[in-house]
């Protein structure tokens, strides 16, 4: 005798609803595609682990937290064993001017500068920045899902944008250049102004 | 133009001004602070573009996640499991970009806005990054001006004295 509520979606409704803001959540606070999947894929299995825990309020916001705590958890790991082969891989990839073919999506749609230059923030000065800036929270969730002080969500987003400021330098407007001169050269460090 | 300083520099306080994020006596008090102090006005059009930037970039579509990883995720969860949740999918929130600056209310703050935005003057700024702050804020900004020609001295003066 069958009787599902209708009004409670399934696990396939639920990843079919969320999945596509997890992804590009996780994409943009790890700097990469294949990051992103996995840290997605993360998300889910603690989601669906956890959602006896879960208590009313925003399911949007619950992912942002598990996914936000996902990443800061594996990038402060990788900052303990930043000089092992496998990290050294992954920042050359992060690093690399030339996109691999597979990647080529992802240069034509996002603006790769700011993705580097967001790559080298600490990570909860990252997650600040993306979720307020890219992601539009309000100090309050941002503290609420990194679980500090809304004086700290305000240091680290003031600390982030002054990082930035610096990396992004080859796209303010100076004397001369009215637009955007093309994204720094890695290797020499100077902006592409031509 | 006598500096109103009834606050110290900012700091970092830049930040939640920009954000739409301070309290609106602070951020009154805040604003009257910037439009008199050099060092802050720098640094809050320096932030600024720093977040249109981020903003501009937000609004990018990134690529859709691959098929590949829908169907992982949906195998992870027991695909008779019924997720037990509030009835129905919480609607997504409207992005706070563009109340930011209806949230700010005063008339002060969104002529310094405007003001601010202003300073950075058609030719010198590119296209793409005042687009969408800029409509935004233009758009909330105007019918917040009761006293428009005023409001618009102040600004003016504050962007002169600082060049």
């Amino acid at each position: 005798m069958a009787s599902t509520p209708p009004a409670q979606p399934s696990w396939d409704e639920l990843v079919s609803a969320h999945s596509e803001r997890v992804y590009r959540l996780a994409w943009r606070l790890t700097g990469d595609r294949h990051d992103a999947e996995d840290l997605t894929q993360e998300v889910f299995v603690r989601a669906f682990r956890s959602l006896d825990s879960y208590t009313p309020g925003t399911l949007e916001g619950w992912l942002h937290r598990i996914t936000t705590n996902l990443f800061l958890d594996q990038a402060r790991r990788r900052q303990r064993i930043r000089f092992s082969a496998l990290t050294d891989e992954r920042e050359e990839r992060l690093l690399s001017v030339q996109p691999e073919p597979a990647e080529s999506y992802a240069m034509r749609t996002f603006d790769d500068d700011i993705e580097r230059a967001l790559a080298t923030l600490p990570p909860e000065a990252r997650a600040a920045v993306v979720l307020c800036d890219v992601e539009g929270l309000t100090y309050e969730e941002i503290a609420a899902i990194m679980g500090t002080k809304l004086g700290t969500v305000r240091s680290r987003i003031h600390r982030g944008r002054a990082m930035l400021r610096q990396h992004l330098a080859h796209r303010a407007p100076t004397d001369g250049r009215l637009r955007y001169a093309g994204p720094v050269d890695v290797v020499s460090g100077q902006g592409g102004d031509r | 133009m006598t500096p109103p300083i009834s606050v110290g520099h900012l700091g970092s306080r830049v930040s939640a001004l920009l954000d739409g994020q301070l309290p609106p006596a602070e951020e009154e008090r805040a604003w009257a602070h910037v439009q008199g102090c050099r060092t802050c006005w720098s640094e809050v059009e320096r932030e600024g573009w720093v977040k249109t930037q981020l903003v501009g970039f937000g609004l990018g579509a990134p690529a859709p996640p691959p098929p590949t990883l829908m169907s992982t995720l949906s195998a992870s969860g027991p695909s008779s499991a019924e997720v037990r949740l509030m009835p129905g999918l919480p609607e997504r929130r409207p992005r706070r970009h563009a109340a930011m600056v209806a949230a700010g209310g005063s008339a002060m703050s969104a002529a310094a806005v405007v003001g601010f935005l202003a300073l950075a003057g058609p030719a010198e700024a590119p296209v793409t990054d005042r687009r969408m702050p800029a409509t935004t804020i233009v758009r909330f900004a105007e019918p917040l001006l009761p006293v428009a020609p005023a409001q618009t001295s102040v600004t003016q003066s504050g962007v002169t004295s600082d060049q």
